[in-house]
């Protein structure tokens, strides 16, 4: 089959099932399907902020805002979390691992999930440099995942591009937001799920 | 039988004679303190009984019956340490036992597991032969009548025993031995066939007593002896070691017999304490308390092997000692509808593991304090049940909230002078460098002047594709990345 007539395949497919391929990034403007906030337990997740400024920090707020009983550990690879933007009242049902580096987090998500006391582990590698992620070996987070189904743990990984292999969930923060959103506008959560996408575009 | 009773006879005198290395067929009497000339007999042993000397007797009566009499004069120390070897000998044999005299115990053999109790009787008296001294191994349904049994010498009947043999014994309440001895009765089966509300009536209730006591009718709880040092444990290494390894390996197999200990005694471990001594004469001591008290050694070695792996050892290790501080073991009803920490002593030792991977200091719980100057943070300990102070609000939570640039980054910016403060025109140097689209600020920021004093002025600038970025000017004309609003 030549190129030629790949393309034209390609073509068609694409007219034919728009949905199926569109790409998992947002087109601005676009208002996309809302994804839950919730992660099952022994599961691991991966939270996509494809740019800086698309709502990372939300989520850490929202889940703090769930009344749980036993505190969400945030494993903070860049030590950049900051808790007068989130208030002390929310920042009683955390707890905050400060690392220095992304090898210090990794282990310190492998000891809380071995450890299986805590039910969510928050990974923040949002900030982390394009260089380290890629000194993440592909094995290490099967281990991760090994780990939350023997503990029960719910992990999610915060991440800037797709790193984490085959997770059991997948979203993409989709938020734009400006500098009225810092004292006049409410923020708001925008997550998006390119698996629910596809799968509603098959059916 | 579910009581034995192990009476160490004359245990002041005999303790002596052992020191000595007395033979057996000796006559041999311990005096009172005070006076030789009217002194008395306060202990004899069988072969002084041989010739009509008993306790009380005055010393001249003594020699004249037994001229061969070794007269012996108390020595304290020497008692002191016979007894405290034979409570330890008697602690290696049960967990439950009563020090009902200094010369006699009553162990609760309800919890060992013996073949028969001839071959324990057997056996002990055999392992008791290092002591040196005369026992009489006494059992009994009921703890008294194992007592009253371990009076009779050679393991007969406790009804065999003379009621003159027990009024001078002092063991039991025995009023009107006299008036008994009247009666013709000469030993306690004679006082047992008698009716028992005729002898109540008539000799009282302590007499009474002691026939139900013959009848084993009367059960009595023992008042459990609990050495203070019990929990405590050491081991010396012969040579001394190097590595942390063969402590490790010791230190399980002694955790778990000091973890049965507590678990016979109905207790758990509040807290583990080592000490190491080196051979250079240092010596690291360190106190380990658990979130949880425990019945675990493997808990507790756990926690031990993670303190271990932060020690540096100055020389070789020679001697270690362990002791477990015991506590009432912890019952708790938990929530039906809530969930707690499913291991409390797991997660106190993870967590010491990541303070031992991201250093102290950097884990907790986060709490902002009363200030106005940015990045002024504090971390609560974590404690089991999560419980932290309640701090007031500083300062209103900010809708979008920012990630921190620690440290913060020095850049360049493009700016220009607008009455007091230096307007962000553009990002020159940094992660982040454009043109800014938009901003807001200044936001000016000061405090501490009364010592060292500081001040900045804020800037929130959006730049390209909605990057959202924290600034701070700070004179002298220095611009910092602060954070993101990510």
């Amino acid at each position: 089959m030549s190129v030629l007539q790949i393309d034209q395949l390609r073509r068609q497919l694409r007219e034919k099932f728009p949905a199926a391929h569109r790409d998992p990034l947002p087109v601005p403007g676009e208002s996309l399907p809302q994804a839950p906030l919730e992660f099952s337990p022994g599961q691991l997740s991966e939270i996509i902020s494809p740019r800086q400024s698309s709502g990372a920090s939300l989520v850490i707020s929202e889940l703090l805002e769930e009344k749980r009983d036993l505190p969400l550990a945030l494993v903070d690879g860049r030590d950049s979390f900051d808790p007068a933007s989130y208030g002390n009242e929310k920042c009683r049902r955390l707890i905050w691992v400060r690392c220095s580096k992304t090898e210090q987090a990794i282990q310190c998500a492998d000891l809380l999930l071995g450890d299986g006391n805590l039910p969510l582990i928050l990974l923040d590698l949002h900030l982390v440099s394009e260089r380290e992620l890629r000194q993440i070996p592909a094995a290490l987070w099967h281990r991760l995942k090994i780990q939350a189904r023997e503990s029960g743990a719910a992990l999610v990984a915060m991440t800037p591009r797709q790193i984490v292999p085959t997770p059991h969930r997948r979203l993409t923060l989709t938020g734009r937001f400006s500098l009225d959103h810092l004292e006049l506008k409410s923020p708001v959560l925008q997550l998006h799920n390119p698996e629910s996408q596809k799968l509603a575009g098959k059916a | 039988m579910n009581y034995a009773a192990l009476h160490f006879r004359d245990l002041p005198l005999s303790c002596l004679l052992a020191r000595d290395g007395t033979p057996p067929d000796q006559p041999a009497a311990l005096l009172s303190t005070g006076e030789r000339e009217k002194s008395h007999l306060t202990a004899v042993n069988l072969a002084a009984r041989q010739f009509g000397i008993h306790p009380g007797l005055r010393t001249t009566r003594g020699l004249a019956r037994c001229a061969d009499l070794l007269l012996l004069d108390p020595d304290p120390t020497t008692e002191k340490s016979a007894q405290a070897e034979t409570l330890a000998f008697v602690d290696s044999l049960v967990p439950d036992f009563e020090l009902t005299t200094p010369e006699t115990h009553l162990l609760d053999l309800s919890t060992l597991l013996m073949a028969s109790e001839e071959d324990w009787v057997a056996q002990t008296i055999d392992s008791s032969t290092y002591l040196s001294l005369p026992l009489q191994i006494g059992l009994g349904i009921t703890p008294d009548l194992a007592h009253l049994a371990s009076l009779c010498p050679r393991q007969s009947d406790p009804l065999s025993l003379k009621i003159a043999d027990l009024f001078l014994s002092k063991t039991f309440p025995l009023p009107h031995a006299h008036v008994l001895q009247l009666w013709g009765l000469q030993t306690l089966s004679d006082l047992a066939r008698l009716p028992r509300q005729g002898l109540a009536e008539r000799l009282g209730s302590n007499l009474a007593r002691l026939h139900d006591i013959a009848h084993g009718k009367h059960h009595r709880l023992l008042k459990l002896y609990r050495a203070k040092d019990h929990y405590r444990v050491t081991h010396t290494f012969e040579p001394p070691v190097d590595s942390h390894e063969p402590l490790l390996f010791m230190a399980k197999r002694l955790l778990q017999t000091l973890c049965n200990r507590l678990e016979h005694h109905q207790r758990a471990a509040a807290e583990l304490r080592l000490t190491l001594a080196f051979d250079n004469g240092a010596a690291h001591t360190r106190k380990l308390v658990l979130s949880e008290p425990t019945l675990s050694p493997d808990a507790l070695l756990r926690s031990l092997h993670t303190h271990l792996d932060t020690v540096k050892a100055p020389a070789s290790m020679g001697e270690f000692h362990l002791e477990l501080i015991p506590t009432l073991p912890r019952h708790a009803q938990h929530q039906l509808f809530q969930r707690g920490l499913k291991d409390p002593n797991e997660f106190a030792d993870t967590l010491r593991r990541l303070s031992g991977i991201v250093g102290p200091g950097r884990l907790g719980i986060p709490h902002q304090l009363d200030t106005h100057r940015p990045d002024v943070i504090s971390l609560s300990p974590i404690t089991p049940d999560f419980q932290t102070p309640l701090v007031p609000e500083i300062h209103p939570a900010s809708h979008l909230p920012l990630k921190r640039q620690r440290p913060p980054i020095p850049i360049n910016v493009a700016s220009e002078k607008r009455g007091h403060y230096q307007y962000p025109l553009a990002l020159l140097t940094g992660p982040h460098q454009g043109p800014i689209r938009h901003a807001r600020g200044p936001f000016p920021l000061s405090g501490s002047w009364w010592e060292n004093g500081w001040q900045q002025a804020q800037w929130d600038v959006e730049l390209d594709d909605s990057l959202l970025i924290q600034l701070a000017f700070l004179t002298p004309g220095k611009w910092h990345l602060t954070g993101i609003y990510a």
